[in-house]
């Protein structure tokens, strides 16, 4: 057969594309976007005033096993989801010059997203909970209040927040198609709007907490 | 015939698979209804450019042109569409041919689907029949059912699902939108049926259905307007029943 | 015990059953098709295929089915034959039925039927308004499975060039043409099932593919094999104009209650009810073709004064005519950019089908031993005029004989043929071939045929006067002359188009003179051959089938008599009902 493609026996990752891509997409909802939530939850405590957030922010990182908690339900699922996340980049060829339809843009700010919510990621881990790892800096109320008051930094974290909030809406509306839960048209018309309801309320509240720190 | 108009195409041309690329124009005189094989086989009466220079008529592919074989598939204007059902009305000059991309390029506007057929042969999608011979009445099926199936059934392999997906191209190995379909097709079948798993698991290998990135462009360009991301997702939904009865061990 | 080997020229119903069968019975199969077998030409078939299964209690049975096929086709169809695949056909359809085709069903589940031209009983059983196309794809995916396991070899963008011939006359193999990399090679096989479809395009603009060019069935006539009741060609009485093709509107239109009228006085005529009450719209084809044409060409009442009436389903409820019709008026609505769900059809008649192909005997084998044939590309189901819905029928009953007695042959009868006869073969292939690239003439291969096809259209269709026929006969011999001096614009040694197509316009020349020389000699009219002169039918002397010999001066014409132990003929009329009617 003339075919286009090689066929050269299949690596790991292709061999089991299935299952990896299936981790990637539960990855996306469990733990890292019911982890996004949490946190942004618990940052909303910033509208009670320092003290009151920093006791939060306290407990949290009085909680046991907090190491291997970050680790394992929020460093390796990031980084999993981060890594398969650009070998997917590297098997896509958007075509949005030629199929302009919403849904095609949609597949593509998603990769874009993603891009950028993992450089906000790095950025922002590296400002806070890096602080603290690495120079025994406490990370609290005043360590966000002194960035967010840069502008370039508080700008970074804005353009992070609504990525991160687009990536987790757009990839909840997909992650449905992808386990088959929605299936007919109306169904993924209707999980569509939800989910970009989803991202505009993410974005808005994330940006809401980030004004409270100033 | 002749209204006096002509029409102006810009034709992508390649002797071979291994000739550069090059374009070249050619006008025809315009007649009411023409479309694009129209204007085709106008050319091929007077093969010659737009300035008047002798040339090859253009190889593309064509056979019912009543768009239920897929044959005359290309790029129009830069959309994905069948050659036959294009007319010249509704298009913008120079009407701009060029061949599917997504496939090996034989030939100006020909190129080789046959990774489609091989994809088809890959998920099984046939009821695998006892024999030919007499054994009575098929398995009575609901007309609900039936239309379902028959919306399915219209895929005439002809590639655009195909042209139009990201994540169909030649450095992936992805089945596509068209052999998904099928799958749901043949799963749906009271015999088909009970050979869904083999199809199921060929949809879990590589290429299979986890390539899909949910562009959705397939169901836009579809020309029988299947509905393949609703195709997409209860296959999706039939995979994940699989895989879950397969992790437990039944 | 070495493999049987059938080699299968074409990949549309009849090829894919006759594979099917094949294999069953077997034989290892190579298959030879111009296009992917997906894109066969029987993709285009709409309406439906004909089975006597009486789910509707009207009392329908094989021999009503037999019996309304024998006078649908004015007599002049081998009964035995027809007989076997009427009785066959119930089956027929319960297979495809097994093999997924989704047939449009009844509330309680069963396969539904519709009426069709020339019968007065629901016997059609259909997909929507594509059922060719369903049935098509249903025996893809079983010779797709055959492939899977190895049984099954598919040449798929190769030219059937001719056939393999030993000492004796007997049909060894086929050479064939790599129609990508212009490569000719010799294929050997035990038996050749020719199943290639028919020889529209002779008529350039009709109802057929664009592969439709009987360019295998007019090679193997110049090779000897019988081409027989070539005169017979049906035309298609609702089809709508394009530059390109005439597009078929199917009668199952008028078989779920289409109405055909024009306006006289300023007012709706519906004269194929008026002229014909017992059947009404669905007259047969011939009948139906004639009344329009003779609407439009004699009465001057043609639609707006064109060769056009009006094809109307405005009345039948929008959602019942999707379901049952959606594809066919989904090609209107795109090609004519009008919806026949809100403004009547505008169609006239066009050349469809022919009822005359290769002679082939009871088991589908031609006079040329070992080469058979199967589907349009033979003449041996229909007599003088198709029922609709019948050819589906037939090309899949035909590969359901032409299978296992090929493979039967094989096992007992096959040729052997010497090294140096199959190199001397493929030499004079080549050199046909190359003889073509060297052209250097000033014709255009495609203005030749457009010639060709005007003439024939217009003098070798419905009606037919000897005067004019004569005249098409001395302009044929005129266009094999001018042949000679075409020149070829393309010249590649690669997926050369124009090569192949100077080849078949050969052919087709060819076939075209022995169509037109039947048409001339048979002084009478039969189902679809009409001639004003000669109004009746003359069973005295014309119930009789054409054969038609090859030979440099043109076809040597011959007739046998029509196998009619069952039925004795009788006048045939539509006004009344006088066939499938229990007496």
């Amino acid at each position: 057969m003339s075919s286009s493609f090689n066929n050269t026996a299949p690596g790991f990752l292709v061999r089991n594309e299935f299952w990896l891509k299936r981790l990637h997409s539960l990855s996306g909802i469990l733990p890292i976007g019911a982890y996004v939530v949490f946190h942004f939850f618990q940052n909303s405590y910033a509208q009670h005033g320092p003290e009151r957030y920093n006791e939060v922010v306290h407990a949290l990182q009085g909680i046991p096993y907090r190491f291997i908690l970050e680790l394992g339900v929020i460093a390796l699922p990031i980084l999993y989801h981060a890594l398969y996340g650009f070998a997917i980049l590297r098997w896509g060829a958007p075509n949005v010059r030629a199929y302009p339809y919403l849904a095609n843009w949609r597949y593509v700010f998603q990769r874009l997203t993603g891009v950028v919510a993992l450089a906000y990621i790095v950025f922002h881990v590296y400002r806070t909970t890096m602080q603290d790892y690495l120079y025994g800096r406490e990370v609290n109320f005043q360590l966000m209040a002194i960035d967010l008051s840069q502008p370039w930094i508080f700008l970074c974290y804005a353009i992070g927040i609504v990525c991160v909030a687009y990536h987790f809406g757009n990839g909840l509306w997909s992650f449905l198609i992808t386990w088959g839960i929605t299936r007919g048209e109306r169904a993924q018309r209707v999980s569509s709007l939800i989910c970009l309801g989803i991202f505009v309320s993410m974005a808005v509240w994330g940006i809401h907490i980030l004004t409270r720190f100033i | 015939m002749n209204s006096g108009k002509n029409v102006r195409f810009r034709i992508h041309r390649r002797e071979n698979p291994s000739a550069p690329p090059r374009w070249e124009e050619f006008e025809v005189s315009y007649y009411p209804g023409m479309n694009v094989i129209g204007a085709l086989m106008e050319i091929q009466k007077n093969p010659a450019t737009a300035d008047g220079k002798p040339t090859t008529p253009p190889a593309w592919e064509a056979n019912c042109l009543e768009e239920v074989c897929g044959s005359c598939t290309m790029v129009i204007n830069g959309a994905v569409r069948q050659a036959c059902s294009a007319l010249v009305v509704n298009l913008s000059q120079p009407i701009e041919l060029r061949p599917m991309s997504k496939f090996p390029n034989l030939r100006d506007l020909k190129v080789d689907r046959s990774r489609m057929f091989e994809g088809l042969k890959k998920v099984g999608a046939w009821v695998p029949l006892d024999g030919t011979h007499a054994l009575g009445a098929g398995p009575k099926v609901s007309p609900e059912t039936q239309q379902k199936a028959y919306a399915l059934s219209r895929c005439m392999t002809c590639g655009c699902c195909l042209e139009a997906c990201p994540q169909y191209h030649s450095r992936s190995q992805f089945i596509g939108a068209a052999a998904i379909s099928q799958v749901r097709l043949f799963n749906l079948h009271p015999s088909g049926a009970m050979n869904a798993g083999e199809r199921l698991e060929a949809l879990m290998g590589p290429g299979g259905v986890s390539n899909c990135g949910n562009a959705q462009n397939c169901v836009k360009v579809c020309p029988k307007e299947i509905p393949l991301t609703t195709s997409i997702g209860e296959v999706e939904w039939q995979v994940t029943q699989h895989a879950i009865k397969k992790l437990l061990g039944f | 015990m070495a493999e049987t080997k059938i080699i299968i020229v074409g990949g549309g119903l009849a090829g894919l059953m006759t594979t099917i069968k094949a294999v069953e019975a077997g034989a290892m199969v190579d298959i030879f098709s111009i296009v992917p077998v997906k894109r066969s030409h029987s993709v285009c078939a709409q309406g439906g295929i004909n089975a006597s299964v009486n789910t509707k209690g009207e009392g329908d049975s094989p021999q009503i089915h037999f019996e309304e096929t024998i006078y649908g086709g004015d007599f002049l169809g081998n009964q035995l034959p027809v007989k076997g695949m009427c009785e066959a056909s119930p089956n027929i359809v319960y297979l495809l039925d097994r093999m997924g085709v989704p047939f449009n069903r009844t509330p309680e589940g069963n396969l539904d039927f519709r009426r069709f031209g020339g019968s007065r009983y629901h016997r059609t059983a259909f997909a929507g308004a594509t059922t060719g196309q369903q049935l098509l794809y249903a025996l893809d995916e079983q010779v797709r499975r055959f492939e899977a396991e190895g049984k099954v070899k598919k040449y798929e963008g190769w030219e059937f060039l001719s056939i393999l011939k030993d000492g004796k006359g007997s049909c060894c193999g086929i050479v064939a043409l790599d129609l990508i990399r212009m490569e000719i090679h010799p294929f050997l096989a035990g038996a050749v099932v020719l199943a290639t479809g028919g020889p529209g395009l002779i008529f350039g603009k009709t109802t057929n593919s664009l592969t439709n060019t009987g360019g295998a069935a007019g090679s193997v006539y110049q090779e000897g094999a019988i081409y027989a009741n070539g005169e017979f060609i049906q035309v298609h009485p609702t089809a709508i104009s394009g530059g390109d093709k005439l597009r078929l509107i199917s009668e199952s239109v008028r078989g779920e209650g289409g109405r055909v009228w024009t306006l006289k006085d300023g007012k709706r005529w519906y004269f194929l009810e008026e002229w014909y009450p017992a059947y009404g719209n669905l007259v047969p084809r011939d009948i139906a073709s004639r009344a329009i044409y003779k609407v439009c060409r004699e009465l001057g009442l043609g639609i707006d004064g064109k060769d056009q009436v009006y094809l109307d389903v405005t009345h039948i409820d929008k959602k019942r005519l999707r379901e049952r019709l959606g594809g066919v008026l989904e090609i209107y609505e795109k090609f004519m950019g009008e919806s026949p769900y809100e403004v009547p059809m505008k169609v006239f008649p066009a050349v469809h089908y022919s009822m005359g192909g290769l002679w082939v005997d009871f088991d589908q084998m031609t006079n040329i031993s070992g080469l058979f044939a199967a589907g349009e590309c033979e003449y041996q189901y229909h007599g003088a005029n198709r029922l609709g819905a019948n050819s589906l029928l037939s090309c899949i009953y035909g590969g359901m004989i032409a299978g296992p007695k090929s493979v039967e042959f094989v096992k007992s009868k096959a040729g052997s043929i010497t090294s140096s006869e199959v190199d001397s073969q493929v030499l004079e292939q080549k050199q046909t071939i190359e003889e073509i690239y060297n052209m250097q003439g000033v014709e255009n291969p495609h203005r030749l045929h457009q010639e060709l096809s005007e003439m024939m259209t217009s003098h070798v269709t419905i009606v037919r006067e000897n005067k004019k026929i004569e005249v098409v006969c001395g302009k044929i011999r005129d266009l094999m002359v001018r042949y000679q001096k075409i020149g070829l614009s393309d010249t590649n040694r690669w997926a050369n188009g124009e090569v192949l197509f100077t080849r078949q316009l050969w052919n087709m020349l060819v076939l075209a003179e022995l169509i037109t020389l039947g048409a001339l000699q048979r002084d009478e009219s039969r189902g679809a051959h009409y001639k004003p002169g000669f109004p009746d039918r003359n069973d005295e002397e014309w119930l009789k089938t054409t054969k038609a010999t090859y030979t440099s001066q043109g076809p040597r014409l011959e007739y046998e008599a029509v196998d009619i132990q069952y039925l004795k003929p009788r006048p045939r009329r539509y006004d009344q009902a006088t066939a499938g009617v229990k007496k």
